[in-house]
């Protein structure tokens, strides 16, 4: 075990760090959107009273895509949705940059977490207030729409958080697709430096610097919603 | 089939949750103006009868018309049954016979069918155009339920003024006049912009009601309104339904307190097992009841 700080704190490594620190995020919180749109859309597929045809097959669709996603690793998804669905477009004529490919095999692979989030959230609300709404002649979606999901809120963004921490760690895995972000700076740094301690403890660090922080927040918005609660 | 009096009207309704028959067939008229009070044991299907007059439940079979446009029919059923039934009789035949002998029993089985797939195709074309107009519908048809069931992440006012705006009933000026003014009614403007979990149980039925009532129903349906309440807030309930109905509004109501039923129903009726077993006015069903069944759930309730 031998430390060596030098290697980190010279300001062209620091700047490095820096700018992949910000991809990092940049990539988490894109990601995250998408994966909110996507989990969205899915969790009201799953939710959908299995009435008709199309309901159904959406239902389907929707639980085959959550098997799927929660049933392989982020791993290997990045590597397919890169190097399989992307490829010509990332290596050959390079007008998709891997930046992008990241959050959009992030946000893919969120949706399925999301999806089951907000299917629980959903669900969470009482029988009654989607019957009452729509006994006062609201539709299906006018009834979701001012009923349930504003009261589902409460229930979804706890777990919701804890989605954004697992996928602030969860972007490390995109040094293999060639995307700068901050732990693939930190391999770089460990290569051309030979020193490993070092690196690897300042990058535990800051990951766990980070959730640190964002649980810090997410405790403040919960108190935030407990207090509405309880008016 | 129907006169123009007739506010609801029900043919043959059954509805079975699985294999269990919960309706058995309820045929019933409610005229305008009647205030219709239903009673009978635990698990006989009042609330899914109640549920079923707004298709808050989908019934399997039978008719619902609501102001002389009917809601839902479904007869091809019955004719699935005998199709079912027919189809084991024949079967039996072959195994017997090794033949088809009955040749006249094959040609109603193909004539059934023939008929069976008109019924749905039909059916199911009616289904897709009720599909919107059951909106409609619901917003003449006021439900109030045993648990209240207000929005709790809405004030009161927004509780009573939501739906009537969204539906675009009432500008959201005309709303909070009208939600004033039933407020004032029951005295309960203080409360306007509070949120349903800082009222009482008996605040709470009685805010559900009018927000109800914001819609201009043309029936309200109430599912045991009082059952929820402490017995001290029983009665502030039965007085606002009480004085709806002294207005002339129709009314059908399932209810466990005897007294209020004699009281405000034009007519009685006791179910059972999913049907409608006695049916009378309030003095002579409680005074001259015939089925046992009957005689017994009042001998334990009264
Ligand atoms: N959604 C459902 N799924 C399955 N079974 C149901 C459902 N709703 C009602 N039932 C069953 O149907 C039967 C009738 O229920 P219902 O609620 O209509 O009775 P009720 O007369 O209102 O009884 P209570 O006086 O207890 O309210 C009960 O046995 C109940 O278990
Ligand atoms: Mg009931």
């Amino acid at each position: 075990m031998n430390f060596d700080f030098t290697i980190l704190f010279n300001p062209k490594i620091l700047q490095l760090l820096a700018k992949a620190y910000g991809w990092t995020i940049a990539i988490t919180f894109m990601a995250l959107t998408l994966g909110i749109l996507i989990g969205t859309v899915l969790a009201i597929f799953l939710v959908l009273p299995q009435k008709n045809l199309i309901n159904k097959i959406l239902n389907k669709f929707a639980s085959f895509y959550l098997a799927v996603i929660r049933g392989t690793p982020v791993l290997v998804q990045l590597m397919i949705i890169c190097f399989v669905v992307f490829a010509d477009v990332v290596f050959i004529n390079r007008t998709v940059s891997p930046y992008i490919v990241a959050t959009i095999g992030f946000g893919i692979n969120s949706g399925a977490y999301v999806a089951e989030i907000m299917r629980a959230g959903i669900l969470s609300v009482e029988k009654g207030q989607m019957e009452a709404g729509r006994s006062l002649g609201l539709s299906y979606g006018q009834t979701m729409r001012t009923i349930i999901l504003p009261q589902s809120v409460k229930n979804i963004l706890p777990p919701l958080g804890n989605e954004a921490i697992t996928l602030v760690k969860e972007t490390s895995v995109a040094l293999i697709i060639g995307v700068s972000e901050f732990f693939t700076v930190i391999k770089g740094v460990v290569n051309s430096s030979y020193n490993v301690v070092t690196p690897y403890f300042f990058a535990a660090v800051v990951y766990f610097l980070t959730v640190m922080v964002m649980t810090q927040i997410l405790k403040v918005i919960e108190k935030r919603l407990r207090k509405s609660d309880a008016r | 089939m129907q006169d123009n009096n007739n506010l609801i009207h029900t043919e043959k309704l059954c509805k079975s949750f699985g294999h269990k028959e919960v309706l058995r067939g309820i045929d019933i008229d409610i005229r305008e103006g009647e205030k219709v009070v239903i009673i009978g044991p635990s698990g006989s299907g009042k609330s899914t009868f109640l549920r079923c007059l707004n298709l808050m439940e989908i019934p399997t079979s039978g008719l619902v018309s609501f102001d002389g446009d009917v809601l839902f029919k479904n007869y091809s059923v019955f004719v699935k049954e005998e199709i079912r039934s027919l189809r084991k009789e024949l079967a039996k035949e072959i195994m017997r016979q090794g033949k088809i002998v009955y040749r006249e029993k094959l040609a109603s089985y193909r004539r059934l069918t023939a008929d069976y797939k008109a019924k749905r195709k039909e059916e199911r074309s009616f289904e897709k155009t009720m599909e919107k107009n059951l909106n409609l519908h619901r917003q003449k048809m006021g439900m109030v339920f045993q648990h209240f069931n207000l929005f709790p992440h809405l004030t009161v006012l927004e509780n009573i003024t939501l739906a009537p705006v969204r539906l675009k009933l009432l500008n959201a000026e005309q709303a909070d006049l009208l939600a004033k003014k039933y407020l004032k009614r029951i005295g309960l403007m203080d409360k306007i912009d509070s949120y349903p979990a800082q009222l009482s149980g008996g605040q709470k039925q009685r805010i559900a009601i009018i927000r109800a009532l914001a819609m201009n129903p043309k029936v309200m349906l109430f599912d045991e309104p009082t059952s929820a309440l402490d017995p001290e807030m029983v009665g502030e309930v039965l007085d606002l339904i009480r004085e709806l109905a002294a207005e002339g509004m129709t009314m059908v109501i399932v209810t466990h307190e005897m007294g209020f039923a004699r009281e405000v129903g034009t007519r009685i009726l006791f179910m059972d097992e999913g049907r409608i077993v006695e049916e009378n006015t309030p003095k002579e069903f409680f005074a001259n009841p015939v089925n046992q069944r009957l005689k017994d759930f009042l001998a334990k309730v009264l």
